[in-house]
């Protein structure tokens, strides 16, 4: 089997089933344990067995005997029981991971966090970035980056601050506050500071992804389209920027060829629709 | 989890109220303290008296000091508290909002510590 196949389910189920396991256990850090160890054998069995039908339905369930594993052997038993028989519900519908990961934004997301601490833990948990990644976009040390994410773990834990997906009550204002992390984490990569070039044009497409899963969930919010839009037309215009020696181009000495149309295209559709909204219009729109 | 909603308001304006105004803040508060008492999270809340009723305790080793005021002077003062029994930070943050504390002053949500006996 081709390594790069593997990778590349690696690469898109990690932050489904990180977000599926965060909601069960109610706790980051064994989450993330058992993710790494579930990784583990994923790795070493795939190349021999094949893949499975459901990657992340695998990896959910290995993962959770890995837990369970830790679990007793801490001496917890409660809570082994409790997770031995969640595990029985399993479902592994695609729904279900999209779910989870939605409501790990929102929690990530969360007004309660500092907005950097929002910004960080969102790219680490949610896009799943290496903590030296994170810290590099920070512009900070590894070990502060890893005390402001301890930090801000400690706090989602110990404030009670819940994974769910907001009250409609609450959600145009959460979601104000969420489009604005996506928004920095775009600009983070679209303004390069800092850092690996192929780092920073994922990051574009990672704030994309995430505010087209947000248009999904919030169908018609003129925001979330008025983002979208903007991004995609901002990134449209990505390959044309940078030369081949890496230097930025001006608007006006740009390759219109290297222009990604179809970004383009769908860019000016979203933004006709967010007026056609007639809402308010919001800071992303204008 | 426990919660512990600590009310700020300057005490200074809030005495300024004339007696109807009084009448009608008090009334708002009664009702809140009923909806959660309905809502079967309140366990506990009162007003407090201002703060030119405070006295503040340091023990400075074996002398004990006792000083007039609050522990410090702030445009705002603690005024009130409830403690609330909610599922989520999210729900303790909506009771939070409907004080009427927080239109004017500001409501502070803290999680009380569970203390495993």
């Amino acid at each position: 089997m081709a390594d790069d196949r593997l990778t590349a389910i690696v690469k898109t189920e990690t932050p489904r089933v990180r977000a599926r396991l965060i909601r069960e256990f109610r706790d980051f850090d064994l989450a993330e344990d058992s993710l790494q160890d579930a990784l583990l054998r994923a790795v070493k069995s795939w190349p021999v067995d094949g893949i499975p039908e459901s990657p992340a339905a695998w990896l959910t369930t290995v993962a959770k005997r890995c837990a369970i594993d830790v679990l007793r052997r801490e001496q917890v038993h409660h809570r082994a029981v409790g997770l031995l028989s969640a595990g029985e519900e399993d479902r592994d519908e695609l729904d279900v991971f999209n779910d989870d990961l939605m409501r790990l934004i929102f929690t990530c997301c969360h007004p309660s966090l500092n907005l950097e601490a929002q910004i960080a833990l969102t790219l680490r948990t949610v896009v799943d970035m290496s903590l030296t990644q994170v810290a590099r976009a920070f512009l900070v040390s590894e070990k502060t980056m890893e005390q402001r994410l301890v930090r801000a773990k400690r706090k989602i834990k110990q404030a009670g601050i819940p994974y769910t997906v907001p009250e409609s009550r609450d959600l145009p204002r959460r979601l104000q506050g969420m489009l604005t992390v996506f928004y920095l984490v775009f600009n983070e990569g679209y303004s390069a500071t800092a850092g690996d070039a192929l780092i920073r044009f994922e990051l574009c497409q990672i704030a994309i992804q995430m505010t087209r899963q947000l248009n999904r969930l919030v169908r018609g919010g003129a925001e979330a389209l008025s983002l979208l839009s903007l991004m995609l037309l901002q990134h449209s215009r990505s390959k044309a920027r940078v030369d081949a020696a890496g230097r930025l181009v001006l608007l006006e000495d740009q390759d219109r060829g290297l222009w990604d149309r179809r970004a383009i295209t769908e860019g000016t559709m979203l933004l006709e629709k967010a007026l056609l909204a007639r809402q308010p219009p919001g800071p992303f729109q204008l | 989890m426990r919660y512990m909603l600590l009310i700020y308001e300057n005490e200074a304006l809030a005495s300024k109220r004339t007696e109807e105004e009084q009448g009608a803040n008090f009334q708002r508060y009664f009702g809140f303290t009923q909806k959660v008492r309905g809502d079967g999270v309140f366990e506990a809340g009162d007003p407090l008296l201002g703060t030119e009723t405070a006295t503040t305790v340091q023990v400075n080793g074996t002398e004990v000091a006792n000083v007039d005021g609050p522990f410090a002077e702030t445009t705002e003062q603690l005024g009130g508290y409830y403690i609330l029994d909610c599922e989520t930070l999210d729900q303790a943050l909506g009771y939070a909002a409907e004080i009427p504390a927080a239109e004017h002053g500001s409501v502070e949500v803290r999680p009380i510590m569970q203390m495993d006996a």
